[in-house]
């Protein structure tokens, strides 16, 4: 007999209440279950995502990038942390030149752009402390970036317009070691290029938490 | 009834002090809620990041690879870990040929190169207590590279200059079994190419750790 058991629950789903404790459940073959801190977060209602662009309407981006100007942004004010956790883009026309595409953050909240309400990835879930902005054309105001200041989590950049024997490519950003954002912070987006904005759709997903319990 | 049991907080967050004793969280089923080591590291603020190049000033890499030329690099000093957790390079202009780009380490801390201070990716984090150097044109100083003592751990190479038909590319390395950097040694970055060197930015993140939490 082993000195450590856990529950078998193959055909039964426990659903202990809050504060209550909860016998840790085994398959029939005696492994211990276990769930990932992002999955658990989903189920706990505490993932937000934030959106640009719907079907027949993507967004057109920046003309250049610039340093202050971004695409889509989510702002942790004091007492609420953001944890950025993935970022999509696909880019529906790409006939500019230099295009340049980033995902950063920085200790300052944004100051200007069409306000979003993040969606809550469990449907029923409740509503986000943080706030968000998506706008067209770089019409988000961020903090202009430093490199003493500014982090940066991701980038791609093509000094070409697209053309015949490009492939296509979806843009997939997984942190393994997230940024964590603790409030006053601000996460943004920027997708930019040289002549034509490029035409995309983009979301990103973030666990908000209280700055408490981390 | 089972043996080990997990403290249920669907609607709650638990927030205990350091030193002290926490139940063990489960969901409402009983699974088990495990944090993966990065997430943690991040969360406890001991992940940097070493940067290259900022909207409208990338930076432009070295013309020709050569084997102590480094673009960015970080160092762990005698009683302080490193541990790489991605990198991140996106090359804006890609006009030369023959584009070298690597990631490599060797133990020994770099000599030479316009100091970078680690950012936290925990905003309001610690100060890193590890070192680092940012510079163009391969200013960065390291040791010489030799098969019996450098590792190598990312690479890429492009013998043509960008054209039509280009693939659009993100420069990526999210180590699985990422290396163990013992100070003293040195983490370094390296991009080039033959005629023009090449136009980006970059990103390198760290973990850093006492050694003797990893000895």
């Amino acid at each position: 007999m082993s000195d450590l058991r856990a529950k078998v629950g193959e055909g039964s789903v426990q659903t202990t209440a809050d504060g209550g404790m909860a016998d840790l459940e085994a398959t029939r073959r005696g492994e211990l279950i276990i769930i990932d801190w992002y999955a658990q977060m989903a189920q706990e209602g505490r993932i937000y995502q934030v959106r640009a662009g719907t079907i027949t309407t993507p967004i057109v981006g920046d003309l250049l990038i610039t340093d202050s100007a971004a695409e889509m942004c989510a702002d942790a004010a004091s007492g609420t942390t953001i944890i950025p956790c993935q970022l999509n883009v696909s880019v529906r026309l790409g006939t500019g030149i230099l295009h340049e595409y980033a995902a950063k953050s920085v200790a300052t909240a944004s100051t200007a752009g069409a306000a979003f309400v993040p969606l809550n990835l469990k449907v029923g879930g409740a509503a986000a402390t943080s706030t968000a902005r998506a706008a067209t054309a770089g019409g988000v105001s961020v903090t202009a970036e430093t490199a003493t200041t500014t982090r940066r989590h991701w980038s791609m950049s093509n000094p070409l317009a697209v053309g015949a024997g490009h492939s296509p490519v979806s843009y997939n950003w997984r942190p393994k070691a997230p940024p964590v954002c603790v409030g006053p912070a601000c996460f943004y987006v920027q997708i930019a290029a040289s002549g034509t904005g490029p035409s995309y759709y983009a979301s990103f997903d973030y666990v908000e938490l209280s700055t408490a319990a981390i | 009834m089972a043996d080990i049991r997990g403290f249920v907080g669907q609607n709650t967050v638990g927030a205990a002090a350091d030193g002290s004793q926490v139940g063990l969280k489960s969901n409402r089923r009983g699974e088990l809620v495990v944090m993966d080591f990065y997430t943690q590291m991040a969360l406890e603020g001991r992940v940097f990041q070493v940067k290259a190049g900022t909207v409208t000033t990338p930076l432009v890499g070295d013309v020709v690879i050569t084997n102590s030329a480094a673009e960015m690099c970080a160092d762990a000093t005698t009683g302080l870990t490193l541990i790489p957790v991605q990198f991140n390079a996106s090359v804006r202009l890609a006009t030369g040929t023959l584009h070298e780009y690597a990631i490599k380490s060797a133990a020994a801390v770099s000599t030479l190169g316009t100091a970078f201070v680690p950012l936290n990716l925990k905003i309001g984090g610690i100060a890193p207590r590890i070192t680092a150097r940012v510079d163009a044109a391969g200013a960065v100083t390291v040791t010489a590279e030799l098969a019996t003592t450098t590792t190598r751990h990312w690479s890429h190479s492009n013998p043509i200059a960008a054209a039509a038909g280009s693939e659009p590319a993100v420069l990526e390395w999210i180590p699985t079994a990422p290396p163990t950097i013992t100070g003293p040694a040195c983490l370094y970055v390296q991009i080039a190419a033959t005629g023009t060197g090449p136009s980006y930015y970059a990103s390198l993140d760290v973990i850093e750790l006492p050694t003797e939490a990893v000895a």
